[in-house]
């Protein structure tokens, strides 16, 4: 069967940017089949109109086998509605995608109290807690390297060294801000959310403003530039092309543990018998990534 | 400041109660309340398994049986007395509305003769 992998630079709060793409590419004959951590997956499909309608699960946890007892029971329904369940968000395991060939379903939701409610108990639960640790963690780990990189610049290198590690810190700073930027939406987003349900307002659009897609094109484009750089530098300056390709596998290597760490995520949650569980296995998971990361440097 | 949850009650929530004064499989609901509105009232899958986590919550409805993933509920006696408060305050809104639209009151009359 053909497939189709499409970079998922998706945020959860973006659920209707989302549901908006999955029914275009369903148009153009592309059928959502997974949601991993860095690609969506489709699968070839009759172009036909589909809706899609993504739901959120506050009660699930991270590792919780999927779907839940009460999570089949809430298939049923959509399912006597015309929905089927398509597949969990792996990076955000409480929201799942659901679609419908019909051409006006009754929507998932009928209520919007309701709607911005389980949304709500969502951000407040699980979505914004996490971002706090991750913040927390990220903005430390990432200030010290960066304070660490800084102490480069004052050692007698050349001035291409001085650039890359002046390019690294900025990165590293844009890194540290990212998840404080994103755990600020989360909160203006929960907010929002809160004041809809009682009637206060519209609530959030579900869609990536105009700033923030500009933003994210500048950072890419930056981090490309910082990339070539460093290439460049590995290549002409730091040993020839046997180092840039040492660098290039070792971060191979590294892009392909996190990649496989989140498959065996899905795989717990499809197979696993209870959290606890899927915590105890995703330990061992974790274990044997390190190794792997150990072993890449004397491959490398 | 918050309302009150089911101090008064959505024409979803409603007609979901109505539908469990007797016992019902909760996949049944969806298709009875469109069926007896004729489809002027539809309730979402996700409000329903909602509303009915929210009832079973305040004690309005309770479990009866569960076959596999199929559920049953029927109202309790706190369900009953709220069904019958909300159909009080549409019985008084109704004969209010009545009042009001065929019997124009005192000063309205004064005022066109004069």
């Amino acid at each position: 069967m053909k497939r189709k992998y499409e970079l998922n630079n998706f945020e959860p709060y973006q659920f209707a940017d989302i549901r908006d793409h999955l029914e275009a590419m369903a148009l153009r004959g592309w059928r959502l089949e997974r949601m991993e951590r860095y690609f969506l997956v489709y699968r070839r499909g009759e172009p036909k109109p589909v809706r899609y309608a993504l739901v959120f699960h506050p009660e699930m946890g991270y590792l919780e086998p999927a779907p839940t007892p009460e999570g089949e029971v809430y298939r049923d329904y959509c399912r006597q509605a015309g929905w089927e369940p398509v597949t969990f968000w792996s990076t955000v395991p409480q929201i799942e995608v659901y679609c419908n060939e019909e051409p006006h379903p009754i929507p998932l939701q009928t209520d919007r109290s309701i709607q911005w409610r389980v949304m709500g108990d969502w951000l407040e639960r699980r979505y914004v807690p996490r971002l706090q640790t991750g913040a927390a963690a990220c903005s430390l780990m990432f200030l010290l390297s960066a304070i660490f990189c800084a102490l480069f610049l004052i050692a007698p290198e050349d001035w291409a060294f001085r650039i890359l590690t002046l390019c690294l810190i900025a990165l590293l700073i844009y890194l540290t801000a990212v998840p404080l930027i994103q755990l600020a939406s989360a909160n203006r987003w929960l907010s929002q959310v809160r004041r809809a349900e009682e009637g206060l307002g519209e609530g959030p659009d579900g869609r990536l403003s105009p700033l923030l897609r500009w933003t994210r094109k500048v950072s890419v484009v930056l981090s490309a530039l910082v990339l070539l750089y460093y290439v460049w530098y590995t290549a002409a300056q730091g040993g020839g092309i046997p180092s840039l390709v040492r660098s290039v596998g070792q971060t191979a290597v590294l892009l392909l543990v996190w990649w496989g760490m989140g498959r065996a995520e899905d795989w717990l949650r499809r197979h696993g018998r209870s959290q606890a569980a899927n915590w105890a296995g995703y330990g061992f998971v974790v274990v044997l990534a390190f190794f792997i990361l150990q072993l890449r440097n004397s491959i490398f | 400041m918050a309302r009150e949850k089911f101090q008064t009650l959505t024409e979803q929530m409603f007609y979901i109660l109505l539908a469990l004064q007797e016992e019902r499989c909760g996949a049944d609901i969806m298709a009875l309340v469109a069926q007896i509105t004729q489809n002027r009232v539809t309730i979402g899958p996700g409000t329903l398994y909602n509303l009915l986590e929210d009832f079973l919550s305040a004690g309005m409805i309770m479990q009866t049986k569960v076959e596999g993933r199929r559920r049953s509920y029927v109202l309790t006696q706190q369900g009953k007395d709220r069904l019958l408060m909300e159909k009080r305050r549409l019985e008084l809104m109704l004969a209010d509305y009545r009042h009001m639209t065929a019997e124009p009151s005192q000063e309205l009359r004064q005022g066109s003769a004069g």
